[in-house]
């Protein structure tokens, strides 16, 4: 059976949803292990300033879940591929720990979506209001997300939001990614520490061969902050736009108007 | 998945891989960028062409309307001396 490895990037702070306040990576993974209908192992990249009863909260979850100290400063790429590096499972589910599972089936759907020849897998992520945060990337003018915004049951245009479909790439706050195409590709690049590093990930999978697929059944919540400010530095810009200008320019998979 | 290599050695294949991938992605967009700028070069290179040619048009027409300009007042002379010396030999007809 199919081992997934949960990869949550965490330095454990906490955060009010529904008016109350929550540690959110203990949340977020409680949801993920009391909907895996696969096999998965969770392994927590604490950041240095994990409280010491958090990191103590999270083993206690279960034995599936594990720590991994990161002790530098802070590169979510770096991260990532810590978890990575100390995986067993045959596939990659990369999860924010502000993320909190809605559809009980979202990880056998998205394992399922993972056919031969995907290189990723991303979820329909919705904000605490129930708007939608993603539903696939799109590269044009800018990287964006498709849908933003609009009502989280919405269909979109031709049902573009609700049907599983080729993306130009999905976020890394919930992807699959088969082990073997992370390693094929060299992971997330640590060139970019905060922003973009997503985008250039779907990038070097799509330029390889492998597509991006959106998965509309796997549903999560996502309590990023509408109005958080990427803080995207002219160096990030230059980084993405040296490697992919072109093939960034266009998005043949959805059109400007969802 | 190799089982046999640590995390470590892992993270260190992971980061040549990605550089490599970097380098070959930095290459290709330096390629697109020459490429287009070629296009723009030789572009530009026909419409100077063209310019040059349109240029060399108005010049031409230019020094003909030049040599019509200057056998204006000429013209314009010899009507006026034709016509003084009509006058000139009417006045002298008997009346």
């Amino acid at each position: 059976m199919t081992l997934v490895s949960v990869i949550v990037p965490s330095i454990g702070v906490t955060g009010q949803v529904g008016g109350k306040q929550r540690t959110l990576v203990t949340e977020s993974i409680r949801s993920v292990l009391a909907t895996a209908q696969v096999d998965v192992e969770v392994i927590v990249v604490a950041g240095r300033e994990m409280p010491a009863d958090v990191a103590d909260e999270l083993r206690g979850l279960g034995e599936q879940v594990r720590i991994v100290e990161y002790q530098q400063a802070f590169n979510f790429s770096a991260v990532v591929n810590l978890g990575a590096a100390h995986a067993d499972g045959e596939h990659l589910l990369l999860l924010n720990d502000d993320t909190e599972v809605i559809s009980p089936d979202w990880l056998v759907r998205m394992v399922d979506a993972c056919s031969p020849g995907v290189g990723a897998v991303g979820a329909k992520l919705l904000f605490e209001d129930g708007t939608l945060q993603h539903a696939g990337h799109t590269y044009r003018t800018a990287a964006g997300h498709v849908g933003f915004g609009m009502p989280g049951d919405s269909s979109g245009r031709n049902g573009l939001l609700s049907r599983r479909r080729e993306v130009a790439g999905v976020t890394a706050a919930c992807m699959l990614t088969p082990y073997s195409v992370f390693d094929a590709v060299g992971g997330f690049t640590t060139l970019l520490p905060g922003n973009y590093n997503d985008v250039d990930y779907c990038m070097k999978l799509r330029v390889a061969g492998w597509s991006i697929v959106y998965e509309p059944a796997a549903v999560l919540y996502h309590y990023e902050s509408r109005s958080r400010v990427a803080g995207i530095k002219p160096e990030e810009i230059e980084i993405i736009q040296g490697r992919w200008l072109t093939h960034l320019a266009s998005d043949p998979f959805t059109p400007a108007v969802v | 998945m190799t089982t046999s290599e640590s995390p470590v050695e892992r993270l260190a294949r992971w980061t040549a891989a990605d550089a490599a991938i970097g380098l070959a992605a930095d290459a290709e967009q330096l390629r697109a960028l020459l490429a287009e700028r070629t296009t723009e070069m030789e572009d530009l290179r026909a419409r100077l062409a063209q310019l040059t040619t349109r240029v060399a048009q108005l010049e031409a027409g230019n020094a003909e309307l030049r040599h019509t300009a200057g056998r204006v007042p000429l013209t314009i002379f010899a009507r006026r001396v034709y016509r003084r010396a009509r006058s000139a030999a009417a006045s002298r007809l008997p009346r």
